[in-house]
């Protein structure tokens, strides 16, 4: 009921404070591989859900993982999540955040599966198309995954394009099934 | 398949292959954040509406229920093991739905309108339906005016149902709600053989699947199958199905209803729908309420019991009905009705629990079942003195409204009587008549299961009751009375059973049961 009003007041505050201290970048950055971290590391995202472990261990694991590679000002922010107890919606404060961020500065991140690795010339000509069709800048992330057999998965935020093989006989078959 | 041949199976193939198109372009997506007991909650999907279907990669489907400021609760149409945080969750663009047609009845169906009785697909035209739906607004409703014979005397006497009405049936358990819903259904036959069908759709939320199955054998041993369709979603589907099944049932009601056709819609039960939507209510973290149902139960059963209604008979007012789906929108027809008979189980006989308040208020009337009259034998076991019908006398054909009239009124008086004379036991002769002609009624009320009568022979042995033709005939044998009665009527008075069929009463029919009624009774008194 009130998840995501928590999540979006705390990433609001951030983001206003980054914007006035002029560290927005840095603060995105951030959170950025905070996220990450806690996609890819499930260890990471047990130890700070965990209510077992007490916010004073948390802080120090957290100090001695994060160390003085992040900004202060995200620094503070882990410390007053800790405080109040809201540790676990740092996946969510940090998805907000970083939608913030993208709208203000007109980033459009797109993700690129293709079931080969593609040519450099080809992800930049992409780019250029996609940052022409939005007006905006882009941000490629390219991805090899051999289960699409065949064609491309492009993603633009929330739209999502599927061009591969896989999903084509996906639906070929599906279309069988339904006539027969 | 033996005779075959390859040439065509290629052919249709190339058919097949030839309308197949694979359009690329965008579609709106979100990650599942969160996922369990049937419930996911997904980031992005930033333009999804309310109600909308959405698909998970592993082909599950989930209906899009609450709208957030950073993400979106979907309850699932499935098992949920089968979904990973991180899946893909792909918009649809289609506001949950069900395909409706012909095709349903006889059928047994589930929420989604896939075929579950092993019969293959459902043949057909089929028209997209929208589980919710907007009731028909004022001007395209006409009053309601034609009766809908439930074949059960009791109902069709003293609370009379009629067409687009929504009539409670409430009760304990055991006490026979849903035999009366089955031989209602049973009853429609009458109309079917003659070519003006009731389409009966029976609902079944949260039963057993042994129960539905012991539902359906019966309508088909009884030949009710042909116009009737159940909707089933049984205790072990997900509670979003349980909730969603009245609604798939109304919008194939609603599909009878817009193009000009009676239908009959029982919900069997919606205590049980409730309790499934509190279920997904509280996991969707809406704040609970009375009993710990959500704020807006009282609107989950008011709009989907609005939707029976009477359309009106005029062919261009209901063109210009209300929300009607673009699918059937040159199908409509005007003079269609939908009628409700919703069923709630009670515990212990408390009416004044939420639930139970709350549809009698919206009904438009409520038939009691009583557990102490089902066990001393009244079967049904109605208790007739708390059970009304708001519409009333309007929906009688006027003969039954004629001998009915003050069969009410009567049993009042009887059962009023009958507490007193407990005392004592010096009983004066006025007394000693109203306790035997009512005692004789509650013996012609009395009624087996699966056995509806017609409402020319229902109105020719409440005449013999209502005007103490029976005074000699023993209590006990009222039944034989009865059979022999009807009988002898039907083999050599055809023309009084026509005549009260149509509604007419006149003094030549009524001399005819009167002397039949003396001749027989006679018999009867000798013994």
């Amino acid at each position: 009921m009130n998840n995501s009003s928590i999540s979006v007041r705390y990433a609001k505050a951030l983001f206003s404070l980054a914007n006035e201290k002029n560290v927005l970048n840095e603060v995105y950055s951030d959170l950025e591989n905070l996220l990450t971290l806690t996609n890819t590391l499930p260890q990471f995202k047990v130890i700070v859900d965990s209510p077992v472990i007490s916010s004073n261990d948390k802080q120090r694991f957290l100090k001695e993982l994060l160390g003085k590679s992040v900004n202060d000002l995200t620094h503070n922010f882990l410390t007053l999540l800790l405080t109040n107890s809201r540790e676990n919606y740092l996946p969510m404060i940090a998805r907000n955040f970083i939608e913030s961020y993208r709208e203000k500065s007109g980033i459009k991140s797109v993700q690129l599966s293709s079931a080969i690795e593609l040519d450099e010339k080809v992800v930049k000509q992409i780019g250029e198309v996609i940052s022409k069709k939005y007006n905006a800048k882009v941000n490629v992330l390219c991805e090899v995954d051999s289960k699409l057999i065949g064609g491309f998965v492009m993603q633009v935020d929330d739209q999502l394009m599927d061009a591969s093989v896989a999903t084509r006989l996906k639906t070929l078959r599906q279309e069988f099934v339904k006539a027969k | 398949m033996a005779g075959i041949n390859p040439a065509e199976v290629s052919e249709i193939l190339k058919k097949q292959l030839e309308g197949f198109k694979y359009a690329l372009e965008f579609e709106e997506v979100g990650t599942v954040l969160q996922v369990g007991d049937g419930i996911a909650r997904v980031y992005g999907l930033s333009n999804v509406q309310s109600n909308e279907m959405v698909e998970f990669d592993s082909g599950i489907k989930g209906i899009v229920l609450n709208l957030e400021e950073d993400n979106v609760g979907v309850v699932l149409l499935g098992s949920s093991e089968k979904i990973k945080e991180g899946d893909r969750v792909k918009r649809t663009n289609r506001i949950a739905s069900i395909n409706v047609g012909e095709g349903l009845l006889g059928r047994v169906i589930n929420t989604i309108g896939e075929p579950v009785d092993g019969k293959g697909p459902i043949s057909g035209e089929l028209f997209e339906m929208p589980l919710e739906r907007k009731a028909p607004g004022v001007i395209y409703r006409q009053p309601v005016d034609i009766p809908l014979q439930t074949g059960i005397k009791a109902i069709d006497a003293m609370i009379p149902i009629g067409r687009g009405q929504r009539e409670l049936i409430i009760g304990d358990r055991q006490t026979g709600k849903t035999a009366i819903a089955i031989d209602t259904i049973i009853n429609q036959k009458e109309f079917y053989e003659k070519g003006e069908p009731v389409y009966c759709i029976y609902v079944a939320i949260g039963q057993k699947g042994s129960t539905v199955a012991s539902i359906a054998k019966t309508l088909e041993e009884n030949g009710a199958m042909a116009y009737t369709t159940i909707v089933m979603s049984t205790a072990a589907d997900p509670a979003a199905l349980q909730f969603y099944a009245p609604f798939a049932g109304a919008a194939i009601g609603e599909f009878f209803r817009d193009t000009g056709r009676a239908a009959l819609i029982v919900y069997d039960d919606l205590s049980k729908q409730a309790v499934s939507y509190r279920e997904v209510s509280l996991l969707l973290r809406r704040p609970p309420g009375r009993e710990a149902y959500p704020g807006d139960v009282f609107y989950l059963h008011s709009r989907l019991l609005e939707r029976a209604a009477y359309i009106n008979i005029t062919d261009d007012v209901a063109k210009q009905m209300n929300d009607v789906p673009a699918s059937i929108k040159h199908l409509v027809k005007g003079g269609g009705s939908l009628t409700a008979l919703p069923i709630i189980e009670t515990q212990d006989g408390d009416v004044s629990a939420y639930i139970p308040t709350n549809v009698i208020s919206i009904t438009d009337g409520q038939i009691f079942l009583e557990s102490h009259l089902f066990n001393s034998g009244i079967r049904p076991a109605i208790n007739v003195g708390i059970s009304v019908s708001r519409v009333g006398g309007k929906a009688q054909i006027k003969a039954m409204k004629k001998v009915a009239g003050t069969l009410k009124l009567d049993q009042a008086e009887y059962r009023e009587l009958e507490a007193f004379s407990k005392f004592g036991s010096d009983l004066d002769a006025a007394t000693k008549a109203v306790l035997g002609k009512g005692a004789r009624n509650v013996e012609i009320l009395k009624q087996g299961q699966f056995s509806p009568v017609r409402v020319e022979k229902q109105i020719a042995i409440l005449y013999c009751g209502t005007k103490g033709l029976m005074s000699e005939v023993p209590l006990d044998r009222i039944k034989d009375f009865e059979t022999e009665f009807i009988s002898t009527l039907d083999s050599k008075h055809k023309e009084v059973l026509v005549s009260l069929s149509k509604g007419d009463i006149n003094d030549t029919v009524t001399a005819t049961l009167e002397a039949v009624a003396k001749e027989i009774s006679a018999r009867y008194n000798f013994q």
